[in-house]
């Protein structure tokens, strides 16, 4: 035992200290130009591999095949994931020349199962220059992005065009509004597809508040977050004002005797709130106005949008996930009990109506 | 010592001996039933106090040592056993004999009151002709001399409605309706409060009542039954547009003015009431723009959230409009 000890430890010294030395010279390039040994890229490699599939054991995948799903990962894809891994059929693109090169996710997909996609778009990737999703709170935008990877190899140049880019975009008028577009339409009436929320005849001062609150965090998105945050305080004014200053075209909703009654059901929650519940009466702030009040402009005007995105909007508020402006406190206590049922019923009342109501 | 006395002292001015929530203070018939229940009851245990320690100097001084058999079992069966079932039997007679009277409901064609609890507030409701009620929230007027029926539950928790200087507490249950009545008999300002529970801010659920003669009490009554009067100045006209647009309207009602809100107390005459929060807060301009400012630090968890997001001047406006809802 002591006959061992002694050269082991001689050993270990000497080991550190020219380990040591070698870091403190600096001779080791750390260049993403040579790309790693093959050993050291295979130890990352199925270090990474184990570990997604570690952390991704209990997980269930929610439908995703739902295209207004595809719809709203496509827009983020275009502006927050194309620059490294490329559009579709695309050859050349930035990741290529890093260490690790960033697969081109044609091929690269079918290696994954859908909710090791959405582990490793959600955190990231140590090491490899993957990014985090700029929000921890919202699951359902990075669902949204694997559904639209799922797609992804079935794509061609004209048909990924075609998806991310609006139906008009010929009629854009300022160069800023083309990534807006990409989901929100020109006139910010939406996509085809996606349930977008419809900026069209937003109020401004909402429009405003709600950019400035994605900008800074507060109002959690990761999509949001990456295309607001650069924008200055004046380009904020602009394009609220823009937005806001668009006509509102009515939504065609699928009109069956159970909508119907939905709907009713969702004219009653709005004008009367809940009182077992402590529902507050949601005319209050968003409108249609009992009597031609007007009502202050900080609020969203709800009058015909997409119920899915409302639903979505109270689920998130239901988990204190949505965040918001400084007025965001107030639909947080004023939502605290609704069923899933009533806020189906009461998306789908404001869907139904249209901006004249 | 000292200051232990003085703080006993204190806490009895604070809580019973002769303020607003004094039960010893009766000016009701059941809480004058229940004062003299108490008296009654005292007075006993004052006379079974005086005989145990006259008792003390017998065993102690005047006849220490053995007794006789017979004595002893005299003193052990008679004092231990027979003596308490007798006394407690007589208390339990004379304690549970009023209730039939207390529990009795008031005449046909007495005022009735409906009073509902939720967290931490009082829903008041008073008829209006036949069907027709109008809403009041954390006051509550009574004309003295006239029997009153009340109507109690609850829309959350379990609360108890508890008027001391009235009558007796009764609980409320959600999902059912229990009844109380009684007679009101000295005019004056009282004071009530939840005596059940039901979460944070418990403690913060109180209520003004006042017991006034019938003509008085019609004054009110009328008054409370009107809408708002809509504003006339401009800097009223300020703080009624606030209160519309900055989505109050939502969860308050003032009658006259938008009639959607349910969820939260009724406000039509809000700058009529002595307090305001369910009796927490002197009611004034300085008071109400605190609590639409700070209403979650005032009353922890509280429903209604705070309107520090307006800006101040609006704040204000608001709470001045609301003083004058006379």
């Amino acid at each position: 035992m002591k006959k061992w000890f002694k050269p082991i430890l001689i050993f270990l010294v000497i080991i550190g200290f020219l380990g040591t030395t070698v870091m403190l010279s600096g001779i080791i390039p750390i260049s993403a130009s040579s790309g790693h040994w093959p050993i050291t890229e295979w130890i990352l490699t199925f270090s990474m591999k184990r570990s997604i599939s570690t952390y991704t054991m209990m997980m269930d995948p929610p439908r995703l095949d739902d295209a207004d799903m595809i719809q709203r990962g496509a827009g983020h894809y275009e502006i927050g994931c194309r620059h490294c891994h490329g559009g579709a059929e695309e050859e050349h693109f930035l990741g290529q020349k890093s260490t690790p090169v960033a697969p081109h996710l044609s091929t690269k997909v079918s290696d994954w199962k859908p909710e090791e996609l959405f582990r490793i778009i959600k955190h990231g990737v140590k090491f490899t220059g993957m990014p985090a999703w700029p929000s921890m709170q919202r699951d359902d935008e990075v669902w949204s992005m694997v559904a639209f990877l799922l797609k992804f190899p079935k794509l061609n140049d004209e048909s990924y065009q075609k998806m991310i880019h609006a139906e008009d975009a010929d009629k854009i008028v300022h160069p800023i509004l083309k990534s807006c577009s990409n989901c929100h339409g020109v006139d910010g009436n939406g996509r085809k597809a996606g349930d977008f929320p419809i900026l069209a005849g937003q109020n401004e001062s909402y429009l405003e508040h709600s950019l400035k609150a994605y900008a800074n965090g507060k109002r959690h998105s990761g999509t949001m977050q990456l295309v607001s945050s650069h924008l200055e305080e004046r380009m904020i004014k602009e394009l609220s004002r823009f937005y806001s200053k668009q006509k509102r075209i009515k939504r065609t909703l699928e009109r069956t005797p159970e909508i119907e009654k939905a709907i009713k059901r969702g004219e009653m929650i709005a004008h009367k709130g809940i009182l077992e519940q402590r529902v507050a009466a949601c005319i209050g702030c968003h409108g249609p106005s009992e009597s031609g009040q007007t009502v202050k402009s900080h609020f969203p005007d709800l009058r015909g949008q997409p119920a899915s995105y409302l639903m979505n909007q109270l689920k998130l508020f239901l988990s204190n996930k949505r965040g918001g402006s400084e007025h965001v406190t107030l639909m947080e206590k004023a939502v605290t009990d609704l069923t899933s049922d009533q806020i189906k019923d009461v998306s789908l009342y404001y869907e139904s109506l249209t901006t004249d109501q | 010592m000292k200051q232990l006395k003085a703080e006993f002292l204190f806490l009895c001015t604070l809580v019973s001996c002769n303020g607003q929530y004094s039960a010893l203070n009766p000016a009701g018939s059941s809480a004058k039933i229940i004062a003299d229940m108490f008296w009654w009851l005292f007075g006993i245990a004052i006379l079974i106090w005086i005989l145990f320690v006259v008792l003390e100097f017998y065993t102690v001084l005047v006849r220490p040592g053995p007794h006789k058999l017979n004595r002893t079992r005299f003193l052990v069966i008679g004092g231990g056993a027979l003596f308490p079932v007798i006394v407690i039997s007589i208390s339990i007679y004379f304690s549970l004999s009023p209730l039939p009277v207390l529990v009795k409901a008031a005449p046909e064609g007495s005022l009735t009151v409906k009073v509902s609890g939720a967290q931490w507030w009082w829903r008041v409701k008073y008829p209006l002709g036949k069907e027709q009620e109008v809403e009041l929230a954390n006051e509550i007027w009574l004309p003295v001399n006239e029997p009153v029926q009340f109507f109690l539950s609850s829309e959350d928790v379990i609360h108890s409605f508890w008027i001391p200087s009235l009558a007796g507490k009764i609980d409320m249950i959600p999902g059912r309706t229990t009844k109380l009545s009684f007679t009101p008999t000295k005019t004056g300002h009282y004071r009530g409060a939840c005596a059940e529970y039901c979460g944070t801010s418990h403690a913060l659920m109180h209520l003004d009542v006042k017991v006034v003669e019938r003509k008085v009490f019609n004054e009110w009554l009328e008054k409370q039954k009107q809408p708002a009067a809509r504003a006339a100045t401009p800097r009223s006209q300020t703080g009624e547009k606030a209160f519309v647009t900055s989505g109050c309207i939502s969860c308050h009602t003032v009658r006259g003015l938008s009639t959607m809100g349910q969820v939260g107390p009724d406000l039509t005459h809000i700058g009529s009431r002595h307090r305001i929060g369910a009796g927490i807060l002197k009611n004034n301009t300085a008071s109400l723009h605190r609590w639409i400012r700070e209403t979650g630090i005032i009353k922890p968890e509280v429903k209604m959230p705070a309107f520090d997001m307006l800006p101040v001047d609006e704040q204000k406006a608001i709470s001045e409009w609301m003083e004058g809802l006379k």
